[in-house]
């Protein structure tokens, strides 16, 4: 052992300086255009060539240097410290690890009340506690809490049957939609129309489903992909109901059973006696989706331990032997794309009410495709997993919106949120590279005889469609 | 042991699935031209074994020597260059290519001008395979599938031949058949094998010398004659079924 | 567990007519056969001779080109299978199968395995999920019984233990039993069981034939089991049925089965008993090559015959084949019954040019050897000492090429120029009649004699690296 690492050392070194030089070589080709030239307006809107030779050798030097660390030190610093990590027993999960999902669910329920405190003590003032919290209530709280629910809604059809969805986005839309549309037209109540638009969505994935379970894999996915496209189109192009690009506006917003969160007499301030804030209605919403996020949970976490759940996974893992045991694939797999487009479906009406206006530019493809990170990144099948990685990706993106203190480091013209997309994709390639199964990529049985263990990941399977 | 001219000799290894021992420290060695056989149990660890010495999983300690050359660290393509060949646990072959070309996958792209004499010996070996020569092979029957397993790992032209099970799902007469095969053209041309097998008595009446391996540690090792003649080895891997 | 007093004696399942083709290809004949009620029945055969297609339309899983398929549940109630679609004949009809290439549901445990097999039954006490998601009580006690049922069979198969593993943690013999017990779990009639034995040592197996002989006494299940470890098939099963190249050539009591001739060519060949013998005899003798102990490539050239000649009359070229007449006296000696099979076979070979397969034939290293040079034009070395590839003639393998060469035929022109009476000699060395002539040997030989002539002398490709070639 120990001779070979010692001779073993030189060829490493030759091997790293050797893809260090190809590594700059690759930088030199691939940056000589991008950023050693740049085109510029001069005075008289004449267009000049600018000359980066500085800015490419030290981009062509970073990637030189940096592949020659990665190959002579860091990847033999893994591989060793893997090597001896490896040997060590198995460990017995931490207690944070244990105590994981209850200490966050009541820190979920403790935190508009945490933010307004601390603000409060900030800022000297209950008031400007209030105001101030609006913006972490709404953007961090109520949005992350969106990405969740929806993530757990595609979980179902996703991380639990193994069927690809790309258009999960679509069944949001209806949600959104129906909501919108009902409560314009027929003035329903949110009560009414909630249930009413998960049925909705669900029925769309019934109506979905119906001639497209029997592809699976890339088939499936792409089929996904176009029914997701034709629902957007058709909300911009049926403009007599949708009013196509324009949106709908003004939509009806949610009351607390009937008591409507608005200045006037009868309403939530007055009616309690409370100094007059648009905080509560944020507030209001914040504990509507965590509650219907955790109505998602809840169902799906009922749902495996039942016969349907069971046949969802045993269908992500082997479609013929669940039908050699009697299982009728297609209404197994009919129900997981149901029940996932009826959580779509709430989210979406929640949305409506919650912006007071739709329109097709909330539901494009981008939107589905950061659901379904959501959940790859999350680990397949894992609530705990799903939801860590939602308030990382959604909640990191938000906090971009925050670095406006990057601006005196990069300038003025630096604007952070244009490099959200960016740090999104780099994110996830990390998490992957790291965690190819996801942050939780253990399964948790459904069922024991004598003890639960974890199923490692190196077992499940992810599904052909 | 006569470690110095062993053609593969795999010493002290120890392999793991994640945390999971599968192997440990197992030393085996085939010389030149011989062949050797490994029995033991299900689960035993002789399919990870062989997966080793394609360095799928890594060998976390120990060396793995194929003809003076450390391989231990080699990936698995590189290794196969070596010409080892294998006919894998499970198959494995390529379903939605036909039979010959599969065949011509096994045969490489530097081997071509072997090409039509191997292909002849493999379709002699197996004429049912000669038969499908233009179906898919996951269109195949599970046996046929085997045959083609282990005819395009002959394709290779190998040095060495590590077969995993090759009887598994085959007709009494194929596997003999088989066996006949492997002997010939061990003789022939000096082909070292190296065979994981559940048929102990066929294995052990093929093999030069044999390993017996329960729960990843190789316990006995010896001439296939004195395996067969030894008491434990028969009570555990060759009575039971027979009587 | 234990079922009630059968009602019904008549087969559990009948077979009839069933042809399977694929394009071009038929993978099924006109199959007929019959499965007895808790009974075993073997299905054995070659590989490829479509054993595995004939479950796969017995459980839906292909629909039948033609043909009939009728279950007759205990009840009486019958189920014209063709019809039906896979998982509704598991459901309805009760028949549930294992597969060749173990399909558990591995990221599951082993008990979850067991559980979705129930998935109908729980599905109904759960109210199709509706009234379990409430929570009602009638669903805890039904999921209860079923976690009670999945232990009963753990306990059957020495898994209890393993419960909470995942199932793709096991070891090989242990998902094969595991697959077993999650069919068990549909409760089916009719168990089809796909190589149920492959990948498993000798005690793995006696262990399964133990299990299966339970399931059968015990439930009273019928089983229907494609499996080619004979020491399985011979010992537990109560009716085998063997197929080659879609049709059926066999049928009857594992006795009989084992010393049809036909099948000791088709499948078997010989015994590995009196394999053992044979090498011994082999090694007493001093002849190192134990391997021309059994003529393989012969019976599999006869297959390759047999299928051209399926296509004008498969059921007939098997009735007429000379089974009564071959049945040895000692039953257990394939050796000693296939001797008088190439005695009698070897004069009316020409006149009977269907399947008179004679199957094993002497070792010709040991036992009584046909004479050296049996052939009129025999030499005693080949010419110049370079022997021609006799494998080039279609139908000669290189185990008959050494035979061939054994007995001093080494060129293409002595082929060519056998007369009727040579013919027959060497077909009785060679252990198959009639098929020099069908094959046209001779009609070959002249064709690659004058080929080779044409090519200058010792240009001929050396026989080389062949895994039967000359020595």
């Amino acid at each position: 052992m120990a001779d070979t690492q010692v001779s073993g050392r030189s060829p490493v070194f030759a091997k790293a300086i050797k893809e260090g030089f190809v590594a700059g070589a690759l930088a030199l080709g691939l940056f000589l255009l991008i950023v050693g030239f740049r085109t510029d307006q001069n005075i008289r809107n004449e267009l000049v060539l600018t000359q980066r030779w500085g800015l490419l050798a030290i981009f062509v030097l970073i990637a030189a240097v940096g592949r020659f660390l990665l190959t002579a030190y860091i990847t033999p610093w893994f591989a060793a410290r893997s090597r001896t990590k490896r040997v060590a027993a198995v460990r017995e999960p931490s207690s944070i690890r244990k105590y994981f999902p209850k200490i966050g669910l009541l820190l979920l329920f403790l935190y508009p009340f945490v933010v307004i405190g601390v603000l409060a003590a900030y800022n000297g003032s209950w008031m400007g506690g209030l105001q101030g919290s609006l913006k972490y209530v709404d953007n961090f709280g109520i949005q992350i809490l969106i990405y969740v629910m929806l993530a757990w809604g595609l979980n179902i059809v996703v991380g639990l049957a193994g069927l690809l969805d790309l258009g999960y986005v679509a069944f949001y839309a209806v949600g959104a939609y129906s909501y919108a549309l009902l409560s314009a037209q027929f003035g329903l109540s949110f009560w009414l129309l909630l249930p009413m638009a998960g049925i909705f969505a669900a029925l769309w994935g019934i109506m979905l489903g119906f001639p497209v379970l029997r592809l699976r894999g890339d088939y499936l996915a792409i089929v996904t992909l176009a029914f997701g496209e034709i629902i957007r189109l058709v909300l911009i192009n049926w403009t007599v109901v949708t009013k196509g690009t324009f949106g709908i506006s003004g939509i009806a917003k949610a009351t607390l059973f009937g008591i409507p969160f608005t200045a006037g007499d009868g309403g939530f301030a007055k009616t309690f006696g409370l100094p007059m804030s648009g905080v509560y209605y944020k507030i209001f919403l914040y504990y509507l989706i965590l509650l219907l996020a955790l109505l998602t949970a809840w169902v799906t976490i009922r749902l495996r331990r039942m016969p349907i759940g069971r046949a969802w996974e045993a269908l992500r893992e082997d479609e013929i032997a669940c039908r050699s045991l009697g299982i009728n694939t297609t209404t197994t797999k009919l129900t997981a794309f149901a029940t996932g487009a009826m959580f779509g479906g709430f989210a979406g009406s929640f949305f409506a009410a919650r912006q007071g206006f739709v329109s097709p530019e909330s539901f494009v493809f981008l939107e589905s495709a950061i659901i379904l990170a959501i959940v790859v990144l999350g680990g397949m099948g894992s609530l705990v997993g799903i939801a860590v990685a939602a308030a990382v990706m959604i909640g990191g993106t938000e906090l971009l919106r925050e670095l406006e203190f990057l601006k005196r480091i990069f300038g003025n013209d630096f604007t952070p949120e244009l490099y959200r997309m960016l740090l999104f994709g780099l994110a996830m390639i990390v998490v992957m590279v790291w965690k190819p199964r996801g942050f939780v990529g253990n399964r948790e049985p459904s069922a024991f005889l004598h003890k639960r263990k974890m199923v490692s990941s190196e077992f499940t399977k992810e599904g052909h469609g | 042991m006569s470690q110095e001219k062993a053609l593969l000799s795999v010493e002290n290894v120890e392999t793991y699935y994640g945390n999971i021992r599968a192997l440990s420290g197992v030393s085996v060695h085939a010389d030149p031209g011989e062949i050797v056989t490994l029995i033991g149990a299900n689960g035993a660890g002789k399919s990870t074994l062989m997966m080793t010495i394609f360095g799928m999983p890594r060998a976390r300690t120990g060396r793995i020597v194929f003809d003076g050359k450390d391989i231990t660290q080699l990936p698995a393509h590189e290794i196969a260059r070596l010409r080892i060949a294998q006919s894998p646990e499970g198959r494995r072959i390529f379903p939605r290519m036909t039979v010959q070309e599969n065949l011509q996958m096994g045969a490489g792209l530097d081997k071509m001008e072997y090409y039509d004499e191997d292909v002849r010996m493999v379709f002699d070996l197996f004429p049912r395979l000669k038969e499908r020569i233009n179906q898919r092979g996951g269109t195949l029957s599970g046996g046929e599938q085997q045959m083609l397993a282990i005819g395009r790992a002959l394709m290779a032209r190998p040095r060495l031949l590590l077969l995993d099970e090759p009887s598994l799902g085959l007709a009494p007469l194929i596997i003999k058949h088989i066996f006949e095969a492997i002997k010939e053209l061990n003789k022939s041309t000096g082909l070292t094998v190296f065979l994981v097998e559940q048929n102990a008595f066929g294995a052990l009446k093929l093999a030069d010398r044999g390993y017996v391996m329960v729960n990843g540690i190789v316990t006995m090792s010896g001439s296939s004659k004195d395996l067969l003649a030894n008491p434990e080895v028969r009570a555990a891997y060759l009575e039971g079924g027979r009587h | 567990m234990v079922s009630e007093v059968q009602v019904n004696s008549g087969p559990i399942l009948r077979v009839e007519r069933l042809s399977m083709k694929f394009g071009g290809l038929v993978a099924v004949n006109s199959l007929n056969f019959e499965a007895k009620r808790g009974a075993i029945t073997a299905l054995i055969g070659p590989n490829g001779a479509g054993k595995t297609t004939v479950f796969n339309c017995i459980t839906g899983f292909y629909k039948p080109t033609e043909g009939m398929l009728t279950l007759t549940r205990q009840g009486g109630e019958q189920f014209l299978l063709e019809r039906m679609s896979d998982f509704v004949i598991t459901k309805k009809a009760k028949v549930a199968r294992t597969f060749q290439n173990i399909r558990l549901f591995s990221g599951l445990t082993v008990l979850e395995n067991l559980l979705v097999a129930q998935h109908n039954a729980l599905m109904l006490s759960s109210g199709f999920t509706i009234l379990g998601l409430l929570g009602l009580p009638t669903y805890k006690a039904a999921a209860a019984q079923a976690i009670e049922k999945a232990r009963f069979w753990l306990e059957k198969i020495n898994l209890v233990d393993r419960a909470d593993d995942p199932a793709g943690d096991l070891p090989y013999g242990a998902q094969r039993r595991l697959e077993i017990a999650r069919a068990m779990c549909t409760e089916p009639e009719l168990l089809c069981l796909d190589e149920p034995a492959a990948g498993l040592n000798a005690r793995e197996s006696a262990e399964l034939n133990k299990l299966l002989l339970d399931i059968r006494d015990e439930t009273g299940t019928s089983i229907l089991l494609i499996e080619h470890d004979m020491s399985v098939v011979m010992e537990i099963s109560d009716h085998v049925v063997v197929l080659e190249y879609g049709t059926k050539i066999a049928d009857g009591t594992p006795e009989m089965v084992k010393n049809d001739p036909k099948v000791i060519a088709a499948y078997l060949g010989v015994e590995d008993e009196e394999m053992e013998e044979l090498i011994e005899q082999a090694e007493a003798a001093g002849a190192d090559d134990i391997t021309a102990a059994v003529d393989l490539l012969s019976t599999d050239a006869i297959h390759e015959l047999e299928e051209t000649k399926a296509d004008v009359a498969p059921v007939e070229l098997v009735a007429t084949g000379p089974v009564a007449p071959l049945k040895p006296t000692s039953p257990s000696s394939a050796q000693r019954a296939a001797k008088p099979a190439v005695k009698s076979a070897a004069k009316p070979a020409a006149k009977r040019p269907s399947t008179a397969k004679a199957p094993a034939k002497p070792s010709s290293g040991a036992a009584e050897p046909v004479k050296k040079g049996a052939t009129s034009n025999a030499i005693a070395a080949p010419r110049g000492g370079v022997p021609d590839r006799l494998i080039d003639i279609k139908g000669i393998g290189p185990v008959n090429e050494r035979k061939l060469n054994e007995h001093g035929i080494y060129h293409f022109d002595q082929i060519a120029a056998w007369k009727k009476a040579d013919i027959v000699a060497a077909e009785a060395y060679l252990a198959f009649d009639g098929r020099i002539a069908r094959e046209d040997w001779i009609g070959q030989a002249k064709k690659l004699a004058k080929a080779a002539s044409a090519k200058p002398a010792g240009n001929a490709k050396p026989a080389g690296k062949k895994t039967g070639g000359a020595k």
